[in-house]
């Protein structure tokens, strides 16, 4: 790290506040924290280990520092610099990745003293609505994960394809493309199209790589359990993809109404998005209770203390951390995580692990 | 100075319940100066003994606590009575709550109890952004019957997580210049940046609604806020209040 990048994020620090110091501190340390064995780097441009590596958080670690390099250094070239940067800047692994849940790639395998965890926000939106006013670039999105020291984000548009915009898929699929390793994409459908809608979740699933189906009844007045919705989730699922659905206090989003949905798709894996809004959080909890097969996403609710009950009464591997961003602030949604005063194993999980373990599992 | 525009203090009939002191202690934790401080509804349905409560509160903690009465509209001449009363020990404001006493808060019912605020001159929030009872132009419309009376709506003036509601809120504030929104859970920050980039930052004021939320998360929803300039955050975190609701 150069004397300058050094005295940047000195800068951050005396400007910022506990997050941002946080974030550093990460970097520093990767930095300082020793070096990746020989063979380790060497595999890393091939992709087999390097998704294997996935499980231990490594290649999140070495995007980020390809991240901070390119942000500070402006360089183009820095993803053929792969090997070079993980052999300088990146903690030494314990283990190479082996299969199994979140919990147990966890267990004794992380020092919680001096790792810090990787965050990946699970819910974040990229679209140009001028009707609206609203312009949610790509390159803002990257800029407030840097902000909040958030490895990656999974993106997604306002509005559905193929309405109101048929090329809604390719708008994510380059905004994805445009940030190589720090965002993921999930495909919004309206689920109307019958066989389109299906064709295009097909594409998005398999051609285009993205990690997941986003439903919103509100702007597409389809029921969470009307026929035409079962069907995308179950092609969803298909592809081990997980449905994240808007789940706030609006009638067709209510928690009861998307329980509904997981009931008739047990093989589906169904995110409930803001976790029931305001006033539906307990039902939200209250159904995750009852289906396994739901998790609880904690983006733009706003109390801290239930993501905390949502812990303790479903169990770490079932919530996860999401901003709702940019418009909704990481920073300040990473923060509300903390505020919830989790053990910081629980903690790893809500913030990134369970998510890293959704986006791996997709095929 | 900063300061909290809304908490609250009691024990609610629907669960939440804080104690003067708890308050405190958590303003402490926090860095918030002073607070207003509305009633709970009681178990009891007596909002007269809830803002007692309120005023013992004030009177324990002068510096730092400034109480609001609360009515039922529907109890007509009595509500008039129970807020007059409480001005007399000393509140300063009046708080309605449309959702939990169940009145639509644009419907005349509301007029007698404004009206006795305006006559003696008190400030009046409303909790906003309820379903049919309180929605942005709901509170807006009340705004427009009475321009004399400063009035401030929480929650934004809208409580949804699709931000459906934010039209009809900066509608409503567009429309009246006397009404003011609160900062307490909002979705999202760029609703609140938003609204003081286009109407002026003198119209959004910071609020925690504790216990309801959480202050140490409310505050940094100001105070992290990436596109208001410190000047503006002086004004949402403490000198609006200071200046318009608790002069």
């Amino acid at each position: 790290m150069e004397r300058d990048d050094r005295d940047e994020l000195a800068r951050l620090e005396d400007r910022g506040h506990d997050l941002r110091r946080e974030a550093s501190v990460r970097l520093e340390h990767a930095l300082e924290g020793g070096v990746v064995e020989r063979g380790t780097a060497v595999v890393l441009d091939d992709l087999v280990p390097l998704l294997q590596l996935e499980h231990d958080g490594l290649r999140l670690q070495v995007d980020g520092a390809l991240g901070l390099q390119r942000r500070h250094a402006g360089s183009a070239r820095l993803v053929g610099d792969r090997e070079d940067v993980v052999a300088r800047d990146v903690l030494p692994q314990r283990h190479t990745a082996r299969a199994g849940r979140c919990e147990q790639l966890l267990q004794g395998e992380l020092d919680v003293r001096h790792d810090r965890p990787v965050i990946i926000d699970a819910h974040m939106h990229v679209d140009h609505l001028p009707a609206l006013g609203w312009s949610l670039e790509a390159a803002e999105c990257v800029r407030r994960l840097d902000e909040a020291g958030i490895a990656k984000g999974v993106v997604m548009t306002i509005v559905d394809a193929p309405e109101v915009n048929p090329r809604a898929l390719e708008l994510i699929a380059e905004a994805c493309a445009a940030f190589p390793g720090r965002l993921e994409a999930f495909a919004r459908i309206h689920p109307w199209y019958g066989d389109e809608a299906v064709a295009l979740l097909e594409r998005a699933l398999g051609e285009l790589g993205f990690k997941g189906l986003k439903l919103h009844p509100v702007t597409t007045i389809a029921h969470p359990a009307g026929a035409d919705t079962l069907r995308l989730i179950r092609v969803a699922a298909a592809h081990s993809a997980p449905t994240l659905f808007h789940c706030g206090d609006e009638p067709l989003t209510t928690p009861l109404a998307i329980a509904r949905a997981a009931e008739a798709c047990p093989e589906a894996t169904i995110i409930l998005g803001h976790m029931g809004g305001y006033h539906h959080v307990d039902e939200a909890i209250a159904v995750a209770e009852r289906y396994g097969n739901l998790l609880l996403e904690t983006s733009a609710m706003p109390y801290p203390a239930k993501i905390r009950e949502a812990v303790d009464r479903l169990g770490p591997e079932r919530v996860l951390y999401a901003s709702d961003g940019p418009a909704c602030s990481p920073l300040l949604e990473v923060e509300k995580v903390r505020l919830a005063g989790l053990d910081p194993h629980a903690e790893r999980l809500v913030l990134g692990a369970n998510a890293q373990c959704l986006l791996e599992a997709v095929r | 100075m900063i300061t909290d525009s809304l908490t609250f203090v009691g024990e609610s009939l629907f669960g939440p319940r804080a104690s003067a002191a708890e308050l405190i202690a958590c303003m402490d934790e926090v860095g918030i100066d002073r607070a207003v401080v509305c009633p709970l509804k009681p178990v009891g349905y007596r909002l007269e003994a809830a803002n007692d409560t309120v005023a013992e509160a004030m009177q324990a903690h002068p510096e730092r606590l400034v109480g609001f009465a609360r009515v039922d509209p529907w109890l007509g001449t009595a509500a008039v009575a129970e807020l007059e009363r409480a001005a007399a020990a000393g509140l300063r404001g009046l708080f309605l709550h449309p959702w939990e006493e169940t009145f639509c808060v644009s419907a005349p019912l509301v007029d007698p109890v404004v009206e006795a605020a305006q006559h003696l001159g008190l400030p009046v929030i409303v909790a906003s952004g309820y379903p049919w009872l309180s929605e942005g132009l709901q509170v807006g419309e009340l705004a427009r019957r009475f321009p004399e009376v400063t009035f401030v709506a929480t929650n934004g003036a809208q409580i949804n997580i699709s931000g459906l509601g934010q039209q009809d809120a900066e509608l409503a504030l567009g429309a009246n210049a006397n009404l003011h929104v609160q900062t307490a859970g909002v979705y999202r920050e760029d609703f609140i940046e938003g609204i003081a980039a286009r109407l002026g930052p003198e119209r959004v004021l910071f609020a925690s609604a504790f216990p309801y939320l959480d202050p140490r998360l409310e505050i940094r929803r100001v105070q992290w806020a990436p596109n208001l300039d410190a000047a503006a955050k002086e004004q949402i975190l403490g000198g609006n209040a200071t200046r318009f609701l608790l002069r």
